[in-house]
């Protein structure tokens, strides 16, 4: 999983995206959720970091079941009947299919996110035709991301041993709390522009429009069939829905 | 020496320096459980980028900033996120560009807040109670409808607050930092 070039897993991503939008059959969804499921065994991740990461959707997903039957209540049997709240079969497996949907979706990109390092990340949108200047504001962006959190929390501590109390008040007073941090780090990351601008020019970016690279990506045979695969089997099956031969 | 097509070395620094301030601030907060799991401050990084930098840099840092933190945490939501922050900073930055020489700079620009936010709460609610549950809503009524109002207050209050804390930032920055003005196209 870790050695697909990571232009075929983000091809993956998004037709499994694209595909969910079309999938409401509950026996479809429910197989493909299971066979992500072992891909994401494959990735050799942790659980931890599986529930971790999964928790959000997970959550989501159980309050679109519980709010739907506020506003969808069309079909029979009547399950269950408190005054607003009635509950349908019909509905309540509906509500199941957004549910799987979301779990689906999620499933797929932590596959992506989690055996593609952040360096192929970008290599493999630049490849994939992203414009080369914006795949470099995507590494600094990726490369200053955790510096930037940890600026954060660096000046977050400097103000509280000088007796600023972040954490009193409201919601509103918490976020005001903010600006005494935000406006120190804001400097700093507006002087790491003016230095990443410089050392760009001393690079010579710009000299020539091709770029050429030390470690560049490979397809294997593997990829390529995979690939293909997604590539194909996709669109066909979206093909059938459109055209009304299959209810996804 | 420089190609025109691509952007300056200076525009590729504050884009990438803004993506990472973006994406931050959508991590800094996690205080109340919401459907997305998160209130964030981002919101206050990307009207920021609009009122300081314009709405290039605004729609760019919005959609790619939070969509890097969506592509992990909730991608279910990255075809939404991406278009609506890049919207949403964009329109901003116009807005605050476009009524700059009328004079009270504050109101500019809680105007491009209220604009550009609006922008995000609708483009969310419309996503997550007809978009998302696509195709499976057709049988029966607006299910999605639940899920898209108990977000509704979540979102209003974010870009309300956001928008208040980039509008004191940018005031703040721009007296404790006057040389940002070099790093403006």
């Amino acid at each position: 999983m870790h050695r697909v070039d990571p232009r075929v897993k983000i091809v993956g991503a998004v037709m499994l995206t694209i595909l969910c939008f079309f999938l409401s059959n509950l026996v479809f969804l429910s197989v493909l959720l299971l066979l992500l499921q072992i891909l994401v065994l494959l990735t050799g991740v942790g659980w931890e970091t599986y529930k971790r990461t999964i928790w959000l959707a997970v959550r989501l997903a159980l309050i679109f079941i519980l709010v739907w039957p506020f506003f969808d209540q069309a079909g029979e049997p009547l399950l269950l009947d408190l005054w607003a709240y009635k509950v349908t079969l019909p509905a309540f497996l509906r509500s199941v299919a957004v549910a799987l949907r979301i779990l689906l979706i999620a499933s797929g990109w932590f596959v992506l996110i989690f055996t593609t390092p952040q360096s192929q990340l970008v290599r493999g949108l630049v490849k994939l035709g992203l414009r080369y200047d914006m795949g470099l504001s995507i590494s600094i962006a990726l490369r200053y991301l955790p510096r930037f959190l940890d600026t954060i929390e660096q000046i977050k501590e400097a103000q509280r041993s000088r007796g600023f109390d972040m954490d009193r008040g409201g919601p509103i007073m918490k976020a005001k709390n903010y600006i005494p941090i935000l406006i120190p780090t804001v400097a700093i990351a507006m002087r790491t522009a003016e230095e990443l601008s410089q050392v760009l020019v001393c690079k010579g970016y710009g000299a020539s429009k091709a770029r050429t690279y030390l470690h560049d990506l490979h397809m294997g045979a593997i990829d390529c069939i995979i690939l293909v695969s997604i590539a194909t089997i996709v669109p066909f099956l979206i093909g059938l829905d459109v055209l009304g031969f299959v209810q996804l | 020496m420089h190609d025109s097509e691509l952007m300056s070395p200076r525009e590729i620094a504050v884009l990438g320096v803004m993506i990472a301030l973006v994406a931050a601030m959508t991590l800094i907060i996690v205080p109340i459980p919401a459907t997305r799991g998160y209130f964030n401050l981002g919101e206050t990084m990307i009207f920021f980028a609009a009122f300081v930098f314009g709405r290039k840099i605004a729609g760019l840092s919005g959609a790619i900033g939070a969509g890097l933190i969506d592509a992990i945490v909730a991608p279910y939501f990255l075809p939404a996120t991406l278009i609506i922050k890049f919207s949403e900073g964009f329109v901003a930055g116009t807005i605050a560009d476009a009524l700059k020489k009328y004079g009270n700079l504050q109101a500019v620009r809680a105007f491009a807040v209220e604009i550009g936010g609006s922008i995000m709460i609708i483009g969310y609610f419309l996503y997550e109670a007809f978009i998302l549950p696509i195709g499976i809503t057709d049988g029966g009524g607006g299910g999605g409808l639940g899920a898209a109002l108990i977000e509704l207050p979540w979102n209003i209050s974010q870009v309300l607050i956001g928008g208040l804390i980039a509008i004191l930032l940018t005031t703040g920055i721009e007296k404790a930092y006057p040389r940002i003005a070099d790093l403006r196209s």
